[in-house]
């Protein structure tokens, strides 16, 4: 094969997501060794992405983007005026009070082209600022006003940072929407749920710190005083990361079980109706449970477990070390976030039948999944370590040919939320319908669906698993799920 | 629309927002929005989230726009921005531990930083050139680009309806991408003899 062809090769790899560390390192020293092939793969990389974004042009599209980047502007009123005001009067230049993030620090006056020429601290310079300084602060107010009446005159709580997914929103004001838009301010009464597999939302809580929340889970924002934020996680998995600004307000976060306290703790929920694990990865947090009233402080690298029926201890216990080898016991009863128990056979004596789930999709039809889905944290005493070269065994069967997607989703090793990682196998390559199949996925094989998050399964923490099929009700069964590492 | 009364439109929409007619920032976002996520689809690399970008940009115009000395050029000032936010951007993800290692060879992030230097509005007329290439095309060639883009299905479904095995299905896709470069080159080339 010449050089020419194998780059031709690993480029289009590379464009499909599928290229390994080798194959990239490949791709490198090919380009490195000749600019032909660099232009090559630049100008196809931009052609694949104006085509991408062809294919994505609509009028809705382009809607969208107006609104959200509408409901991003300026709402800390009093900050944004009190900083314009103290600018324009001081004349204090712009780098140093920007506080959007490195890329508005480095728009120094010496980086400047012409609309940015630089002001000198001159009194008839300050003077010249002051109308558009009055004509700013009366759009400011006018802002806020319009700010107030969108979002109902309540306070504003959080925005949507991301949606992946399918979710719902249930709005205060009783409005019910299927799909949440980014952007989207949310104020005390919302309710959010996640309902795929494959969802995750992020809130910016608007004090450099973000909440995420995972698949099958439920979020209600409560009324809160003016110190402190309120959330009650209904169900399913949350992530709080403060970011490295000094966090004011007091985070409180209800489950069924409990209630957790933090100003600027890394820390995870995971919540059934009757047990939730918190963990702490950095700062500390003060757990009540509410079954007694009993309360814990919980410090970085240390978990505890609060239920409602009193087996669990309620000791704060150093997070355990991971283990890398898991088997889902069916036969003991794991936590399952979809699916149904069918009855045993002479074979299989734990069997969870697919369940469906309507997926609704913002101006299309809705998508009928049928989806099993196993919460992994629950199934096992210790966090579940993901490898590189790990494999996920499932033990299954369908009633008829379909192809089955199967996913999981991962959280940084005593961290954030990580994404999800999914794959999909022919009916061919899981064998006759109607017969017990087993398939063993390494885990190179799923794609991430988020790379920026982490692009790859290996050193992440194992959190929920699933398989399922899309529209089509090919009668999924599972009966056995397993990681298995090579050691 | 020439650009001398584009930049008159979008000089009295901003001379309105400063009056306080927030709505007027609006049609500046409209005019504004397509060649600055083109350019950004361009010139960034994979992972970075070119609208969460171009919004960022937006915003922080708006915040600024008491810097913006009316009567210059407004859409140069914003895609200042925007550089300066993609380059934050692609600066947070090369610190995300793997990222660089699988997601973006350095040479190619040079590259495309190299080509960042290129007027913005030659992205645009670049869309444009590789929409009317596009609708060159045959159908039998174009449902690749459909399948591939548009409907985003998997090669090996991909493959099955065309009757061709995955690999022959990725060349099919990089003689297109090719195919559709040299039309748009070929065509930019026409049109500046034409001016000239």
């Amino acid at each position: 094969m010449s050089g020419d062809d194998r780059f031709v090769e690993l480029w289009n790899d590379y464009l499909e997501g599928e290229l390994g560390e080798s194959g990239i390192a490949e791709l490198r020293a090919l380009v490195a060794a000749d600019d032909r092939l660099l232009k090559l793969a630049a100008d196809s990389y931009q052609t694949h992405r104006l085509l991408g974004l062809l294919a994505d042009e609509s009028q809705a599209r382009q809607d969208a983007f107006v609104r959200e980047t509408f409901s991003r502007l300026p709402s800390n009123d009093e900050r944004f005026v009190g900083d314009l005001m103290q600018r324009l009067t001081n004349d204090i230049p712009p780098e140093e009070f920007a506080t959007d993030g490195d890329a508005d620090r480095r728009l120094s006056l010496r980086d400047r082209t012409r609309p940015f020429a630089g002001r000198k601290s001159t009194f008839r310079t300050a003077l010249r600022a002051w109308p558009s300084a009055m004509a700013i602060v009366v759009l400011v107010l006018l802002t806020a006003s319009a700010f107030a009446f969108f979002s109902t005159g309540k306070p504003r709580v959080a925005r949507v940072l991301k949606v992946t997914g399918s979710s719902q929103f249930f709005g205060s004001n009783g409005k019910t929407e299927n799909g949440l838009s980014t952007g989207t301010f949310l104020v005390a009464g919302d309710t959010l749920e996640t309902r795929s597999c494959d969802a995750w939302v992020t809130l910016d809580l608007l004090e450099d710190t973000t909440l995420t929340i995972a698949g099958h889970s439920t979020l209600r924002i409560l009324h809160a005083e003016a110190d402190e934020k309120r959330f009650e996680l209904m169900q399913g998995s949350l992530w709080i990361s403060p970011g490295e600004q000094r966090v004011a307000q007091r985070l409180l976060i209800q489950t069924p079980t409990a209630t957790f306290e933090a100003h600027d703790a890394v820390l995870n929920l995971q919540t059934s109706s009757s047990e939730t694990i918190v963990r702490v990865h950095a700062g500390s947090a003060r757990v009540t449970q509410r079954l007694d009233g009993r309360v814990a402080e919980v410090s970085a690298g240390h978990q505890v477990t609060a239920s409602l029926g009193g087996k669990a201890s309620f000791d704060v216990i150093p997070q355990p070390q991971p283990i890398d080898s898991w088997s889902c016991h069916l036969t003991k009863g794991p936590e399952v976030i979809l699916g149904h128990w069918l009855p045993p056979t002479e074979n299989e004596r734990a069997r969870l039948g697919a369940a469906p789930l309507l997926w609704p999709i913002p101006d299309r039809d809705p998508v009928m999944l049928y989806a099993v889905a196993i919460a992994a944290w629950k199934s096992s005493d210790r966090p579940v370590l993901l490898r590189a070269d790990s494999r996920l065994r499932f033990r299954g069967r369908t009633e008829r040919p379909q192809t089955v997607r199967f996913g999981f989703s991962a959280q940084k090793m005593y961290g954030v939320f990580a994404g999800k990682f999914e794959t999909d196998v022919a009916p061919e390559s899981l064998g006759p319908a109607g017969e017990t199949w087993e398939v063993e996925l390494p885990l190179a094989n799923f794609r991430p669906l988020h790379p920026h998050l982490a692009s790859s399964a290996d050193g992440l923490e194992l959190t929920d698993v699933y398989a399922l099929t899309i529209e089509v009700d090919a009668g999924l069964e599972i009966t056995h799920i397993e990681l298995i590492t090579n050691h | 629309m020439s650009d001398a009364d584009d930049n008159a439109v979008i000089d009295d929409a901003l001379r309105r927002v400063r009056e306080g007619d927030l709505a007027a920032f609006e049609p500046v976002v409209w005019r504004l929005e397509r060649p600055l996520r083109v350019w950004l689809a361009a010139h960034a690399l994979p992972g970075v989230d070119v609208d969460e970008v171009a919004q960022r940009s937006f915003v922080t115009a708006f915040t600024r726009l008491g810097d913006f000395e009316l009567g210059t050029n407004f859409s140069a000032w914003l895609f200042t921005i925007a550089r300066f936010q993609l380059q934050s951007e692609t600066t947070r993800l090369r610190r995300v531990a793997d990222y660089h290692a699988r997601y973006a060879p350095d040479l190619l992030q040079r590259e495309l930083e190299r080509r960042g230097s290129q007027p913005s509005e030659l992205w645009q007329t670049r869309l444009e050139q590789l929409r009317a290439c596009l609708g060159q095309l045959g159908d039998d060639l174009r449902r690749f680009i459909v399948w591939r883009y548009e409907d985003e299905i998997p090669l090996e479904e991909m493959a099955a309806r065309s009757g061709r095995s995955v690999a022959g299905v990725k060349k099919q896709l990089w003689v297109l991408r090719r195919k559709l470069q040299e039309c748009v080159e070929t065509r930019l080339a026409a049109a500046e003899g034409g001016q000239s």
